[in-house]
């Protein structure tokens, strides 16, 4: 089987991502905290393969430990997002009625809630931390994955072996854990590799504002926002994360139209 | 008008047609026959240029003395409508939902004849009416879902029709619709083809169509033709060994009398044509002692409480809200089942037979609880089952299990075939000696103790329908529902499950309810029957007398299309 040339082109990028952030957790080129002022604005060179920053800090081990700092946000929000809101639509499926309406209304409702605007309230009232960015971004995925789950939910409960299932006195809960679940995962997984390149933008857009990851923990949008003051001197400071933001972004992204792609049957005949 | 000499399909990796000899000419009606497999699909695509990307052609293809094999797309394109077009199987999905009849047929009449938009309307309405659809005027601005199936194959044959071609490919016209109204398309198509002068080529696996369409038949089995000469001599008289089990594993209308101990004939299949001289077949020949006489024996003793009906059913009407067609009007209802009633003993087969639409679903539906009846109760063992507690209804389910119609749809694709058919037991917390009951089950339907360990996707059709009936089967129920179970089957594997049904049936006792739109199936294996039509039970009795002295036009109609 030939892969489509999004998820090619995405997974090669993922890959890079995903490598930088695992080595980052064994070795850096330097230690992303240290500063040396001396150092201040370095050009790349063999030591410093990027330069360093306004505080003499070697920028590609702050991209890498950012990096890692990313993927773990997006994983983590994405994995309780979507966690809960798998549950959720499973739940709004298999009971129907009242309860499906009720969950369905909340999720419309989470939608019209923008992200950022429950960030800045989390952060006022918890105080920023990552934590808070990761509880923010899992909170604005729960309506998205009780979405889809539902949908593809109802309509495997049409299928005649949910019947026979229901025939041989199967609760709706195990009829749902045993053949439900199983038969959603491929647009489950479709949906959770986008929103991962959702979640990755967020939580830069959350450090940028000051209400992800805080200091010394080095982030792609905190390193764009210190750099913006520095704009006019070292533009290159704000451009290398901001490279790092688009390569996962839109990796993540490609993956995921990649993977729906590869899923859907009625692409597959063409291949 | 169509020449075929040692034409030959391969695809990747098998050959899709071998060394098919044909000829049809002007006005001749060819039928093709086969079961799923036989290539006779493929055939009629080829016909049209659109056999699958990686085919290679071999041979001759002459249509209209123009040599088409391997023709380009351009050529294809000149013929295709004008000369030579084609009615596809599914009226459902055959049609775009979201266009007008009118615009459906009238746009490829403008693209093809370069006429105007008015013109083009007014052939269409004329075509319409060419083909029997009714309120013509009405019908031309609606949309494919607010028509019947039997109306929508007629759009489709007039949207075939709409270039006035010289040959007419139908591919399973009549599979999909009832058997009523498979009469009339046939009819229509006889009819057009004459007064047209237009040769038919018609490809179906239902040898009664058939034979009322076509003057001429090739029989088809794995690409080739093994028989083909004019239709009416090779149904008196097959040669090939494989025609005759076709025409033989028919179910019939003829009268089938149990013998002395009370065994009911069986079908004949293929396998006993194909294999005379070995006699036995698979189903027959074998048994499995130690659970056929367990269930005897536990049959044996619930005798006493036999006055007790094993299922009951009481004034058991259903009915649908249809939508409102706007905000100010009353709201309609469909009644989907009227009143009906009946009660099934020990070892009863009840047929319950009608078209589409008649309820018939709706019933098995109602008894298995998956829906609520508006009035009315089922009993199954003196328990109403709408009455009692849903953790009663569960443990009560071992005892009253389904089979569907579409050997496809009703196994989880995602789980081996074991751990669907032990499903009622977990269900059931039956707990231990799992694998030796999956082995039991599947050894009763004729399949190995090996294939628990595979996916429902590693088995034909038939192997599917005998993995529903094993999962049926082993909590030991003493009803078995059959919706429409061999419907979806060929000939030769329905008269295999019908078999298995049969077997079943007598050796373990159980009261079967079968659901069928085939009066000839219900004839094969029931005692009784009731025909319904439109939620109303109209004739009920004994089959052998409701199908010898009818007494409701409905139940006359049903049989004359039978035996048409």
């Amino acid at each position: 089987m030939r892969f489509p040339l999004n998820f090619v082109i995405g997974s090669i990028m993922i890959i890079f991502v995903l490598t930088a952030a695992v080595v980052s957790l064994f070795w850096t080129p330097h230690s992303h905290s240290e500063l040396n002022i001396s150092m201040k604005f370095a050009e790349p060179s063999m030591l410093y393969w990027l330069g360093t920053d306004q505080l003499g800090r070697d920028v590609v081990s702050q991209l890498m430990v950012a990096a890692q700092n990313s993927v773990q946000v997006a994983l983590l929000a994405v994995f309780f997002g979507g966690a809960i809101g798998t549950f959720l639509g499973l739940t709004a499926s298999a009971i129907g009625g009242v309860v499906e309406d009720i969950i369905m209304r909340l999720a419309d409702l989470g939608f019209a809630f923008p992200a950022l605007l429950f960030a800045i309230m989390l952060a006022a009232s918890l105080g920023p931390s990552l934590n808070n960015a990761i509880i923010a971004i899992a909170f604005i995925n729960i309506p998205i994955f009780a979405r889809v789950s539902r949908g593809s939910a109802n309509q495997i409960w049409q299928r005649e072996y949910i019947a026979a299932s229901k025939a041989s006195g199967l609760t709706k809960f195990k009829i749902s854990i045993d053949h439900i679940l199983p038969n959603i995962m491929a647009p489950i997984i479709v949906q959770a590799t986008i929103e991962f390149a959702v979640a990755i933008l967020a939580e830069a857009a959350l450090s940028y504002l000051g209400l992800g990851a805080q200091p010394p923990q080095p982030s792609w949008g905190r390193m764009l926002s210190e750099a913006q003051t520095l704009m006019y001197l070292a533009p290159e400071l704000a451009i290398y994360p901001g490279i790092c933001i688009i390569i996962a972004v839109i990796g993540f992204g490609l993956l995921g139209d990649g993977l729906r792609d590869i899923t859907d049957p009625r692409l597959q005949g063409d291949r | 008008m169509i020449c075929i000499e040692n034409l030959t399909v391969k695809l990747p990796k098998v050959k899709a047609l071998k060394n098919i000899n044909l000829e049809v000419k002007a006005g001749q009606r060819l039928g093709l026959v086969g079961e799923s497999g036989s290539g006779k699909t493929m055939l009629g695509l080829s016909l049209l240029g659109i056999t699958p990307d990686p085919a290679k052609n071999s041979g001759i293809l002459k249509i209209n003395n123009l040599n088409m094999l391997n023709a380009s797309e351009d050529e294809w394109a000149k013929l295709r409508l004008h000369k030579i077009a084609m009615v596809f199987q599914e009226p459902m999905s055959a049609l775009n939902p979201i266009k007008r009849i009118g615009d459906i047929l009238s746009e490829p009449i403008r693209i093809h004849q370069k006429i105007s938009y008015s013109n083009s309307k007014k052939k269409a309405l004329r075509l319409l009416e060419e083909v029997g659809l009714p309120e013509v005027e009405i019908k031309i601005n609606q949309f494919p879902h607010e028509l019947s199936g039997g109306q929508r194959q007629r759009v489709l044959i007039a949207l075939a029709l709409s270039c006035d071609p010289e040959i007419l490919i139908a591919d399973e016209p009549t599979s999909a619709l009832d058997s009523n109204t498979a009469l009339q398309i046939t009819n229509l198509l006889v009819s057009l083809s004459k007064n047209r002068n237009m040769a038919l080529v018609f490809i179906s696996h239902d040898l009664n169509a058939v034979a009322r369409t076509t003057q001429y038949l090739a029989v088809m089995f794995k690409g080739e033709i093994l028989e083909k000469g004019p239709t009416k001599k090779i149904l008196s008289n097959p040669q090939h060994a494989y025609t005759k089990g076709l025409i033989a594993a028919r179910p019939n209308l003829e009268p089938k009398f149990k013998d002395s101990e009370g065994k009911r004939p069986r079908l004949i299949m293929m396998e006993d044509i194909f294999y005379q001289n070995e006699g036995k077949s698979i189903v027959t020949s074998h048994s499995s002692p130690s659970f056929l006489t367990d269930a005897k024996n536990q049959n044996l003793e619930t005798n006493d409480e036999k006055h007790v009906p094993l299922l009951k059913v009481i004034d058991l009407s259903k009915s649908y809200k249809l939508p409102r067609k706007n905000l100010f009007e009353r709201r309609c209802f469909l009644t989907a089942v009227n009143k009906v009633q009946f009660t099934l003993e020990h070892g009863q087969t009840l047929g319950i037979v009608g078209e589409s639409g008649s309820g018939k679903s709706t019933i098995a539906r109602l008894i298995m609880g998956f829906e609520k009846p508006d009035t009315g109760q089922v009993s199954v063992k003196g328990n109403d089952i709408n009455k009692i507690s849903q953790k009663k209804l569960r443990s009560l389910r071992s005892e009253f299990q389904i089979v569907f119609q579409d050997p496809f749809g009703s196994l989880d694709p995602r789980r081996k075939v074991g751990w669907s058919i032990s499903e009622p037991l977990r269900a059931q917390k039956i707990g231990s000696a799992h694998k030796k009951l999956i082995a039991e089950a599947l050894h009763q339907v004729g399949l190995k103790p090996d294939d628990a360990e595979r996916y429902p996707h590693q088995f034909s059709g038939g192997q599917r329908q005998r993995i529903a009936i094993a999962r049926a089967l082993v909590s030991r129920p003493k009803i078995l529902i059959a919706d429409e179970a061999v419907s979806a089957l060929d000939v030769s594997v329905q008269a295999q499950v019908l078999n298995l049904f049969i077997e079943l049936q007598e050796n373990l006792g159980l009261g079967v309810i079968f659901i069928s739109h085939d009066i000839a199936v219900i004839n094969s294996i029931c005692d009784d029957v009731l025909v319904m039509k439109d939620g109303n039970v109209v004739e009920t009795g004994p089959t052998r007398e409701v199908i010898n002295t009818p007494k409701d036009p409905y139940t006359i109609e049903l049989l004359n299309s039978a035996s048409a």
